[in-house]
């Protein structure tokens, strides 16, 4: 998938701005950035599901599999969701309905897309549920949702979006809602999986510990742009713009001892704040006077891409 | 489901019995003699104390009452002080007319609540949504009374279309045809409650539509149609099953006024009619039947609860 010069704007506030990026099969790409930078809502722009929100693309392309999936007419466009590419939501505690059993929500997604029976896809659901390593998964199927536990539906949804074998997998904050050891045991179930079919996988996160984990390749969003993009060790190794610098600063580390964590000062501008120039720079601290006045440019150094006026140097 | 029903029937029993003491006792509030007016206006005082006498009326109230009480356990609600026949005969007389109404009423609500708030919910925001929101409003502000009179008006009087009054039981001449007669009376009865559920229905399918799981429903690739109806609609069903308690309740007070309206042959009337009379034992009867339906329709309001949302667990 190959996705360029994406826009997004709710009114006439630009909320994503030329975002633009790709992702080969077999492959994870990582997109991190705070709350309210865009991620979420690039994903979802992605998987055309904004419709029926204030929420509009105004721009861009998203060429999947050969073709502009934002051109095609909206039958074509469903017949894709679920079937070609995927999504898992951050909120397993919601995201499943209620009132339908487990068996009935897999069983849903399968007769979708593939013409097969009742009976048959019953099982394959069951199959689904096993490989994502839900024990007894027979009685499973016949569980309503509240029945289980955060991860344990988590991993329902993982069976679901993978049901029809997508191409494409889009997970939004997979492991947020979760705690901390079922956090790592969903990501380790993601990587499985995705080795196992060579689906590529984009992962949304604010956390650069997961997508350091699990990540090929790493795009740093702020305020509806992407920042920053290279390979994960690269960036880890190599950070040119200083709010991944930032980032990567602000993760805390276990062995150091330490009064006060480091933290990038200030916050997330709102949406209809306008900031001239560089978006980041009030709150850069490599700020210099053309900062506040020039919107920098993407620059690219070997395979890093970043905007930046000052990047933190190699040796910094 | 079995167990918790026979419970709830249980539970009811004390329900029951709090409710015949208050209905007593609030009846025996109303200032005025039965015998009095039984008797008219010509009726010596003399009279008046025999009568008093023979209705038992002279005693204590809480005689009166277990008196009542223990005929009412052998399935006698008392004889009626007016009609001089047993209370039974005069629900039964009025039952029919009731009943139909209550069941063309109740058509009524579904048939055009559901799937017009389902519509405007759809359609949220259009003009559409703008013209059922805006009908529904106007239905559910107008007094019971005054959409009778304008049925009657237009549908009887100005075409000629269907009858203005009475109703002559479906087992006479005209059999089912009689129905016709409950049209504008369950018309009007209807009116006000389906308004209710049409705004009901809307609301919480746009509720239901911001759900996470129903975005989840879309990233599966299903019709919008599906969406809407296996996901969104299913799940603000169970808000409006809790609403329908509630319009049975609106129904029997809006009843009364509809059959009197109308001139029905109903229960409600009857009703009515008994406290002009000082029908005590009408009255009593009438009110604790009604207490009966109310608990058994909150009961099946309560199985339906639990039969669309497994969430809830009946114990």
């Amino acid at each position: 998938m190959d996705v360029q010069n994406l826009s997004i704007s709710v009114g006439n506030n630009p909320i994503v701005r030329n975002v633009s990026f790709s992702i080969e099969a077999g492959k994870t790409l990582g997109i991190v950035g705070e709350s309210g930078c865009g991620k979420s809502l690039t994903s979802l722009a992605i998987m055309g599901l904004l419709e029926g929100t204030q929420v509009r693309l105004t721009s861009g392309r998203v060429i999947f599999e050969g073709t502009d999936i934002l051109k095609v007419s909206v039958s074509e466009r469903r017949a894709l969701l679920g079937s070609r590419m995927a999504m898992i939501f951050q909120e397993p505690m919601t995201s499943l309905n209620p009132v339908y059993r487990i068996g009935d929500q897999i069983v849903e997604m399968i007769l979708q897309h593939e013409p097969v029976g009742r009976t048959a896809a019953m099982q394959r659901a069951a199959d689904l549920l096993r490989r994502v390593r839900i024990p007894d998964p027979e009685s499973r199927l016949k569980s309503f949702p509240h029945q289980l536990s955060g991860g344990m539906r988590q991993r329902v949804m993982i069976a679901i979006a993978l049901a029809s074998n997508p191409v494409l997998l889009i997970a939004d904050e997979p492991t947020t809602a979760l705690d901390v050891t079922v956090q790592a045991q969903i990501l380790d179930l993601l990587e499985e999986l995705k080795t196992e079919s060579g689906m590529g996988v984009i992962l949304i996160s604010h956390d650069l510990g997961v997508i350091a984990q699990t990540c090929h390749s790493v795009a740093v969003m702020y305020r509806g742009q992407i920042v920053e993009a290279c390979s994960t060790v690269e960036l880890f190794a190599n950070p040119l713009h200083p709010y991944t610098g930032g980032l990567i600063v602000s993760i805390p580390d276990a062995y150091s001892n330490v009064d006060e964590l480091n933290a990038i000062p200030g916050r997330v501008p709102t949406i209809d704040e306008r900031i001239s120039g560089c978006a980041f720079h009030p709150r850069c601290h490599c700020a210099k006077d053309n900062c506040s006045t020039q919107a920098p440019q993407t620059i690219q150094r070997a395979d890093h891409l970043y905007q930046c006026h000052y990047p933190l140097e190699a040796s910094s | 489901m079995l167990a918790f029903t026979i419970k709830r029937i249980l539970a009811t029993v004390p329900t029951l019995i709090a409710a015949s003491m208050l209905i007593f006792l609030f009846i025996h509030l109303i200032p005025g003699d039965p015998a009095a007016i039984l008797l008219g206006d010509t009726a010596t005082p003399e009279e008046i104390a025999v009568l008093t006498k023979q209705m038992g009326l002279d005693q204590p109230v809480y005689v009166q009452y277990l008196k009542w009480l223990t005929n009412l356990l052998q399935g006698d609600l008392g004889t009626s002080i007016f009609f001089q026949v047993p209370v039974l005969s005069v629900i039964a007389d009025g039952a029919e007319t009731s009943g139909f109404l209550a069941l063309m009423t109740m058509i009524w609500i579904i048939v055009l609540g559901i799937p017009i708030g389902a519509i405007a919910a759809t359609k949220h925001g259009t003009w559409i949504d703008q013209i059922t929101s805006g009908a529904a409003m106007f239905a559910a502000s107008v007094p019971t009374f005054w959409l009778g009179l304008y049925l009657i008006l237009i549908f009887a009087v100005g075409l000629g279309w269907l009858p203005s009054s009475g109703y002559p039981s479906i087992f006479e001449e005209g059999g089912l045809a009689n129905l016709r007669y409950l049209l504008l009376p369950s018309l009007t009865l209807a009116a006000p409650n389906a308004a209710l559920i049409i705004r009901l229905v809307r609301a919480s399918m746009l509720d239901v539509q911001r759900e996470d799981y129903v975005r989840t429903a879309r990233s599966k690739g299903l019709h919008p149609v599906r969406v809407a109806y296996k996901h969104v609609f299913r799940n603000a069903l169970i808000a409006v099953a809790a609403a329908f308690g509630f319009t049975f309740a609106a129904l029997v007070s809006e009843a009364v006024v509809t059959e009197t309206v109308f001139s029905l042959p109903g229960i409600g009337r009857t009703v009515v009619q008994s406290i002009l009379r000082r029908d005590y034992p009408v009255i009593q009867g009438v009110i604790l039947v009604i207490v009966v339906l109310y608990m058994v329709v909150n009961l099946l309001v309560d199985l339906a609860y639990s039969w669309l949302d497994p969430r809830v667990s009946l114990k």
